[in-house]
């Protein structure tokens, strides 16, 4: 059963073209990775999907769980069961972490949650992540380091349980043991009713995470698609073979 | 002594922060000495008079949108009463810089100054003015108090970059009156640079509009007051453009018996959206007997704007200190040391090294002397 | 004349001049000195208090009304007697209540028996079961707190000790006004060492004539003693006669701390020119937590003179200033004594076409050695027809200091709400718990049903459906 299907999708930033026609389709139970050089626009399709204010959509279709994506408002998708980890979490000043945490619990799930049961779960999954329970009381992101906020952006998914969860360079600030569990956490958020979509260019996380595909994106396209042994190809050629292949593609049109 | 009983019939204000002097706005009668030195081809410099100066104002500049300057009573007696002054004017298309230096010395022949200045830089072109004002005094029977009363207009273009610097050194018992209105237009950046180090009663106003989008101006402001010094300094950057970006930056220390009044206003107009304006003030007090009032304001309109302001008086840099007392440094010896270093970080920028030099003198002389 | 010396720095071709010919002189017919015996025979008062208002409204009568700050043309400065005035017949029924107000109560949930007296109807709320409880503790420590008009009989000589000497009816045109009709408000006195554990919330507002407008608040707490205050509430106050002139004197000695929260929304007609004053001595400590909403036009500045060597005080506040609001608010700070500190954190909210005016004083004076201070003042805009000014003076008399100040304006970042919405929560919620986060330091100073209340408002105000 699909979750995702993106077509021809093409979007602008203040005029210049970022994307230029992403064509992806995320089926239940799996687990996808997106790999390109820096600017290629990886981040770009994470924030056009969530409907970031700045990305302006010149062409192209989504359908997510059957419905059309781009007509959503940010809060629409994210009840529709999409979650996006990002790259530079925001700081929100006088929110505490457990607040929010209910609030947007409340909000995607349509009901309020039960606060000893809830709070339970939540400091659980906080256990495993290794983060102390400090951090309920801390106003959102503010003085985190950047590995604390990133953690806190997958205690936000386990807590929110989304049908499609976009990682945006999740592993970027953190050390390698942090790396290591919050991986191996997002591996066991995995399961056969939801997908994920793991953006990076740190090759290592294949150590933690089987991905069904891997693509590889560069200048705005998915230049190629495959498996695991992709992600070899990658590491032992670098991306520069992966431009010249767009080249040829571009010449050969 | 007969200049001191000569008074114009202009009107002295009562202002509440600094006592002006009674002897305010004397008549005039002859220039100051003045010693130009220009550097550049292409740029014109022409005395300040006539009609043709009237009518470049009137076009191209909006006198009247400003309102934080020493007030319609200065404004009206430099006017009325000036008696030097130039037109420094770029001209257009041309990309090198253009630099004019301007030493004044006021003495006891003629110890009134008062003047004009419009300074033009034409589209996408590059200008710097230099004003340094001093005194020669004669023997202290004949010395006599200088007063020096000055408006400077600066128009900087579409894309031009204008830097004036005004640097004062009258003695002790002199007064200093100045106000420089500054109008930035698209593009176009404007640095200012002001340098306090002498005269009794000393009162500047620097206002400048940001017109156009992505207009840009610094202010640096540094001052040395002593012993009986009062001091009144208001900086005015004023937003109207979008994208438009400013910083007032003001470093001093005050020691004697001296007594400062810092105006910062950093003002956002509707319709000057994603602006950014920054203005800070670092004051170091140097003897109990000091009066430091500031008054850092916030004037906003436009809501898609950042504006900041930060004012730090008698703090010092912790850890600064701590490190030089470490090594043998009284404490008040810290405090000169770094006091120094603020204001070299300004005198480092100002790309004229016998003018650096002499301010330092001046400082290094100022920070040895009176204080305990 | 402390409130006027600061002001005018705005603009120094006007303001720098001294000018004698900008002032307004009101004649106030109504107001005699036969209302004013009046007045004082029907509260049976003391022949010294009587001579007191009488001297007031002589002061009263020789003041122009300033023109610095806030427009003060449409006060209704004629028709205050016929809201003191004993036996006063101008009361409005519920019927001419607005609408606005009314459903204001409505969502901020406050019971029936209370938004007929907020609404200055007429109706005694009844206060006196929950009163008559907290009293029995109370006197078993020795406290006394009782309303402002049973005071001065009853506790004569304490607060003719006290009474109008920190603010004082020559101080301002409207302390002298204060000073002529006051009526009504709260008297509480903490003798030496004693630790009043639950705060105190004031009733006597509500009941007193001329809708409160008029209250005294006389706090002194003794040498070593400690007490938390709460005077106010989130619900609107609302009033035909649109002058609210309260005065609120706070006395701290030696090692003693008092905090003093308040939330003052009155209905949107309203000017509320309130002056508040503290004087701290020796090592004592002063908290204000503030929450200023409503009325159309607020000058409101908390004063704390730190007299004693050691003395400190805090402020925290937040002023939401909306729609055809003009909020100038702020507060005061002299360090007249060594090794004082104090801290100021203030913030303000400013929306459709509301003007959120911070003024600020902080003056050490030349004994005042070893002082430290910082001031923090944030603006938040939530659109650009709105404005938000800040003016703050810093006198600095000594070079034995530590002074900092800092402060910001901004919009809420589209970036923020974004990274919300993102998680499913709508536009206008994440607008609000943003606004709400910005408000916590007040909020969480504030006990429980305070700090929800105050919320339940910032929601309102947000929503705009606040009258």
């Amino acid at each position: 059963m699909q979750i995702i299907k993106i077509d021809n999708l093409k979007s602008e930033v203040d005029g210049s073209a970022i994307l230029k026609g992403i064509d992806l389709t995320i089926n239940k139970g799996e687990i996808h990775v997106i790999m390109g050089p820096n600017g290629a626009g990886k981040s770009t399709l994470a924030n056009v999907l969530m409907g970031h204010p700045s990305h302006e959509v010149t062409e192209g279709k989504v359908t997510f769980m059957g419905k059309d994506l781009l007509d959503m408002k940010v809060d629409e998708r994210a009840k529709a069961g999409l979650f996006l980890s990002f790259q530079y979490p925001q700081e929100v000043p006088g929110v505490t972490v457990e607040n929010f945490l209910r609030t947007a619990k409340k909000e995607v799930s349509g009901i309020m949650p039960m606060m000893t049961q809830f709070n339970k779960d939540v400091k659980k999954q906080m256990s495993d992540l290794d983060m102390d329970e400090k951090y309920l009381s801390r106003y959102l992101n503010q003085g985190f380091s950047g590995g604390e906020k990133k953690k806190n952006e997958i205690l936000q998914m386990a807590v929110l349980n989304p049908k499609l969860a976009i990682l945006d360079e999740t592993d970027s600030g953190l050390d390698v043991d942090a790396i290591r569990v919050v991986y191996e956490t997002v591996q066991k958020l995995a399961n056969e009713n939801n997908a994920i979509l793991v953006i990076t260019h740190y090759n290592k996380i294949l150590n933690y995470i089987k991905p069904d595909v891997v693509h590889v994106l560069v200048d705005g396209k998915i230049v190629k698609s495959g498996d695991l042994s992709l992600a070899e190809e990658i590491e032992q050629k670098g991306y520069e073979s992966f431009k010249n292949a767009l080249d040829d593609a571009s010449l050969s049109a | 002594m007969d200049h001191m009983k000569t008074q114009t019939p202009y009107k002295v204000p009562n202002w509440k922060r600094l006592t002006l002097p009674e002897s305010l706005f004397p008549v005039v009668s002859a220039s100051v000495l003045e010693t130009v030195q220009p550097k550049g081809a292409h740029h014109t410099l022409m005395p300040y008079h006539g009609d043709e100066v009237r009518q470049l104002i009137e076009t191209g500049f909006k006198t009247d949108a400003f309102s934080k300057h020493l007030g319609g009573d200065f404004l009206r007696y430099i006017d009325g009463e000036s008696k030097q002054g130039h037109v420094i004017k770029t001209h257009a298309h041309t990309p090198d810089v253009q630099k004019i230096k301007i030493e004044y010395q006021l003495n006891d022949q003629t110890p009134y100054q008062v003047e004009n200045h419009l300074i033009i830089a034409e589209a996408g072109t590059k200008l710097e003015v230099v004003l340094d004002y001093s005194v020669l005094n004669g023997t202290e029977a004949t010395k006599l108090e200088k007063h020096h009363y000055g408006t400077t207009r600066v128009i900087a273009k579409r894309g031009s970059q204008v830097r004036l610097v005004k640097v004062q050194r009258l003695s002790d018992e002199d007064h200093y009156f100045d106000q420089v209105l500054c109008q930035v237009e698209e593009g176009a950046n404007l640095e200012l640079i002001d340098v306090q180090f002498g005269s009794r009663n000393k009162a500047i106003a620097y206002e400048t509009h940001l017109l156009g989008r992505h207009a840009n101006a610094t202010l640096h402001s540094l001052y040395f007051g002593e012993e009986h010094a009062q001091l009144d300094l208001s900086f005015t950057m004023k937003h109207f453009g979008a994208q438009s970006t400013s910083t007032i930056l003001s470093k001093g220390a005050l020691s004697g018996n001296s007594k400062k009044t810092f105006r910062g206003n950093l003002i956002f107009e509707t319709g000057a959206a994603q602006s950014v304006g920054r203005e800070k003030e670092v004051v170091v007090l140097l003897d109990e007997r000091v009066k430091s009032d500031s008054i850092p304001a916030l004037l906003c309109s436009e809501d898609d704007v950042i504006g900041e302001h930060a004012a730090s008086v008698g703090q010092l840099d912790g850890e600064k200190v701590f490190y030089l007392m470490s090594r043998g440094l009284s404490f008040m010896e810290a405090k000169k040391l770094v006091i120094k270093a603020a204001f070299e970080e300004v005198l480092m920028t100002l790309g004229d090294e016998t003018l650096k030099a002499s301010l330092e003198e001046a400082l290094d002389w100022r920070l040895s002397h009176g204080i305990q | 004349m402390a409130q006027k010396t600061h002001i005018e720095e705005v603009n120094r071709g006007i303001y720098d001049v001294i000018n004698p010919e900008n002032h307004r002189f009101v004649a106030d017919k109504g107001l005699t000195e036969d209302i004013i015996r009046e007045i004082s025979r029907e509260k049976n008062e003391p022949e010294w208090m009587l001579e007191f208002r009488l001297k007031s409204l002589e002061i009263y009568k020789s003041k122009p009304i300033p023109t610095w700050g806030a427009d003060l043309s449409d006060l209704d400065v004629e028709n205050i007697v016929h809201y003191v005035k004993p036996n006063t017949d101008m009361k409005h029924s519920w019927d001419e209540v607005p609408e606005e107000i009314k459903q204001t109560f409505e969502r901020l949930g406050i019971p029936e028996a209370e938004r007929k007296s907020l609404a200055g109807v007429g109706a005694q709320y009844d206060s006196e079961v929950v009163y008559h409880s907290m009293q029995e503790d109370l006197i078993k420590q020795g406290v006394i707190y009782t309303d402002m008009d049973s005071a001065v009989k009853q506790h004569e000589d304490i607060v003719r000790k006290y009474f109008m000497t920190l603010i004082t009816n020559r101080d301002h045109k409207f302390s002298a006004l204060h000073g002529a009709v006051w009526s009504g408000g709260s008297f509480v006195y903490v003798p030496e060492g004693v630790q009043v554990e639950l705060p105190l919330q004031s009733y006597f507002r509500l009941n007193a004539k001329g809708a409160g407008q008029f209250e005294h608040t006389l706090i002194v707490v003794e040498k070593g003693a400690s007490l938390h205050f709460i005077e106010g509430c989130s619900a609107p106050k609302y009033s035909v006669q649109n002058l609210h002139a309260g005065a609120v004197e706070l006395f701290v000695k030696e090692e003693a701390k008092l905090r003093y929260s308040t939330i003052e929304n009155w209905s949107r007609n309203m000017y509320n020119l309130n002056t508040k004053r503290s004087v701290v001595d020796k090592n004592g400590r002063i908290e204000w937590v503030s929450g200023s909403f409503g009325s159309r036009v607020s000058m409101l500045y908390p004063m704390s003179i730190l007299r004693g060597e050691g003395a400190s005080s805090e402020f925290t506040g937040i002023t939401f200033a909306a729609k055809g609001q003009y909020l100038d608010t702020g507060t005061k700070v002299v360090h007249s004594a060594p090794n004082t500190s104090s801290i100021v954190n203030s913030k303000s909210i400013s929306k459709d076409g509301g003007h959120a005016f911070y003024r600020g004083l902080l003056r050490v004076t030349p004994n005042a050695v070893g002082v430290k201070s910082t001031v923090n003042c944030e603006s938040l805009m939530l659109d650009n027809r709105s404005k938000s000014d800040t003016l703050p003076i810093i006198e600095i008399g000594n070079d034995q200091v530590d002074i900092g100040h800092e402060a910001k304006i901004g919009r809420i970042s589209d970036e923020t709400i974004f990274y919300l919405m993102s998680r499913g929560i709508s536009e206008a919620e994440a607008k609000a718990m943003i606004v709400r986060g910005f408000v916590e330091p007040i909020t969480k100073e504030l006990p429980l049903e305070y700090a929800v209340e105050l919320n339940n408002l910032i929601t309102l105000e947000l929503e705009g459906t606040i009258g």
